[in-house]
């Protein structure tokens, strides 16, 4: 790529993604410090905010005992599901949203009547249409990730540049080859984008969803836990909620990484990552 | 590390003091009496205390919040934000169990809380529940007493019949109507709505198996406590009198308790869930009943420890308040 910006050379790269990870780490020590700290001089009531080490310690007893595992799976399961469904309606509406016009007079007027609806609201209706157990809850994900994903990528499909479009369509290609071989590989890195974003919201859905008569999830462990005012337990499975969150950005930061390998010294974000290397 | 560096910490550091900053560490002092209740029938002695001003002739300063929920409640009295609450007795008992400096001084009310099935179910005692579905809110007054009666007719809780767990009781009721659960445990008037529409069918009332079962308690923040001892025994003297006057005009208090339930319930209809001898709203209690419900809580794993009876009540306040009131 003629960028004129310089590719890092792998040990280059690797010292930095070190030291972004140095950055992100002194953050998160400090809040770990804190959180240990106040809670046990009584600057926060622990009752509040139990100390760090005692919430760690309740997260490894409930990993051991295989508690923790249980409930992530559980919510892992109906996530996935949920994500894939939302992902599978959200991306081909999306576009179609963005690309005809006629396509969104029929559709806008409902999406933007149903998108401001909270996944707690659609509760009552999920277990009249689907009773209880894991259909609620997956759709409650579904509901909760479909509509915002489907404006995301319907927003981007609108910004794809109109002269690559011309240029495949003068070159003989027809509608569909334009939206094939142009469309969809130039709206890619909008739609990791806001397949990222989805993900985010789905996992954000998890309590919400298992509101709804499940005994396993961790959104189901920390309502428990809430009722019964177990900080400690709520603490953890944020934490479960976040690690989880985290591991499954990262492989889709990979995925990216790698389907977007094209991209990789074209972005401003580089350039001025250079400039200020320099 | 550049300036953007230094910039980028010193940001995450300022808003880690801002997050700090919002969990309070000791409560302010207000010299109002902050009291949080919910929306349910035996809450409605605080109604009446609100509604004609008992607590103003008492000479107390006091101002009555009603919340949506009664873990919210005892999430504001931890904050400080409120300093007496009313919630049924396993609230209680599960947040003192876990720390919370408080203690229980009054009873609200009593019963109230039963199962109810659908009309048509041909389930006519608690025996035909074996391998069905109850839907039951985990760890609340309409679980501990529920899962009491199942043992009490020789069903195990967790393996002769299924326990669907629900956040609210219209999710329960849905759940119910459409046939997802063959039961619910539910309450007051609630029930009395349901059989009276003629879908629901009210199998039994708690109190069958434990007569006059504690349902719902006042409890107050101990620091306040210890600080105003006077103004919680002018807060207990006017519950007493509201108590008493809810029980001497069931009309009235019916009408109150739909003025601020806010919901579409018939006077008539609430009137008849509180004359029914299955509730009653009460002030008196004994500390026994309250260890009685702290015990069947650790036997089905919802506290990890039965608080001694000296952390869970102080009944000294309430004595004072009847004795002034020569009770």
């Amino acid at each position: 790529m003629t960028s004129g910006v310089s590719r890092d050379t792998s040990e280059e790269n690797v010292a930095k993604q070190g030291w972004r990870w140095t950055k992100g780490l002194v953050l998160v020590a400090a809040v770990a410090v804190l959180w240990e700290v106040l809670p046990r001089v009584g600057v926060i009531d622990p009752v509040l905010l139990p100390p760090l080490s005692r919430v760690l310690g309740r997260g490894a007893e409930l990993l051991v005992s295989g508690v923790l595992v249980e409930h992530a799976a559980a919510s892992l399961w109906r996530v996935l599901l949920g994500f894939s469904l939302a992902m599978a309606v959200a991306v081909p509406l999306g576009i179609a949203l963005g690309l005809w016009p006629a396509v969104e007079d029929f559709v806008d007027l409902g999406l933007q009547l149903l998108r401001p609806l909270s996944p707690p609201a659609w509760i009552p209706l999920a277990i009249l249409w689907f009773g209880i157990g894991n259909p609620p809850a997956i759709f409650i994900i579904f509901i909760g990730t479909v509509f915002a994903t489907m404006v995301g990528v319907a927003a981007a499909t609108r910004d794809v540049d109109r002269s690559l479009v011309e240029v495949a369509l003068t070159e003989g290609a027809n509608h569909w080859q334009a939206v094939r071989y142009v469309v969809i590989p130039a709206l890619m890195p909008a739609l990791f984008a806001q397949v990222r974003v989805g993900l985010g919201l789905a996992w954000m859905c998890v309590i919400a969803a298992e509101m709804v008569a499940v005994h396993k999830g961790l959104g189901y462990m920390m309502i428990d836990a809430r009722s019964l005012f177990r900080v400690d337990d709520v603490l953890v499975g944020m934490m479960a909620v976040g690690a989880l969150g985290l591991a499954m950005d990262a492989v889709l930061r990979v995925v990216e990484g790698r389907v977007l390998a094209w991209r990789e010294g074209t972005t401003a974000r580089e350039l001025f990552a250079a400039t200020r290397a320099r | 590390m550049n300036k953007w560096d230094t910039a980028g910490l010193a940001l995450g550091m300022a808003l880690i003091v801002v997050l700090a900053a919002c969990i309070p560490g000791q409560p302010v002092e207000s010299p109002t009496l902050h009291i949080g209740v919910r929306t349910a029938n035996d809450h409605v002695p605080f109604y009446i205390a609100d509604k004609h001003q008992l607590y103003a002739a008492e000479g107390l300063d006091a101002k009555v919040h009603v919340i949506l929920s009664n873990t919210e409640i005892i999430e504001a009295l931890q904050r400080g934000d409120l300093q007496m609450g009313a919630a049924p007795v396993t609230t209680a008992i599960a947040a003192i169990s876990r720390g919370t400096q408080m203690k229980i001084v009054a009873m609200t009310g009593r019963g109230s809380d039963g199962l109810l099935v659908r009309a048509d179910s041909g389930i006519e005692k608690l025996e035909d529940l074996r391998g069905k579905k109850i839907a039951t809110i985990r760890g609340s007054i309409l679980d501990v007493p529920l899962r009491a009666a199942l043992d009490d007719a020789g069903l195990d809780p967790e393996k002769d019949v299924t326990l669907v767990y629900f956040s609210k009781l219209g999710d329960m009721i849905s759940a119910l109507k459409t046939g997802q659960v063959d039961a619910c445990s539910n309450t007051e008037p609630f029930m009395t709505e349901a059989a009276s529409a003629g879908w629901g069918k009210i199998l039994l009332y708690y109190t069958a198996y434990w007569p006059d079962h504690p349902c719902c308690v006042v409890f107050v923040r101990d620091d306040y406590a210890q600080a105003h001892p006077d103004a919680v025994e002018k807060a207990l003297r006017v519950h007493i009198r509201a108590v008493d006057w809810a029980n001497a005009h069931p009309s009235e208090t019916a009408a109150l308790i739909v003025e601020y339930m806010g919901v579409s319930f018939q006077v008539p209809l609430v009137e008849k869930s509180l004359s029914l001898d299955k509730m009653r709203v009460d002030y008196d209690f004994t500390p026994d009943e309250i260890t009685r419900m702290a015990q069947l809580m650790h036997r089905y794993g919802l506290i990890d420890r039965v608080p001694a009876a000296d952390e869970l009540v102080d009944t000294s306040y309430l004595q004072k308040a009847k004795s002034s009131l020569k009770l």
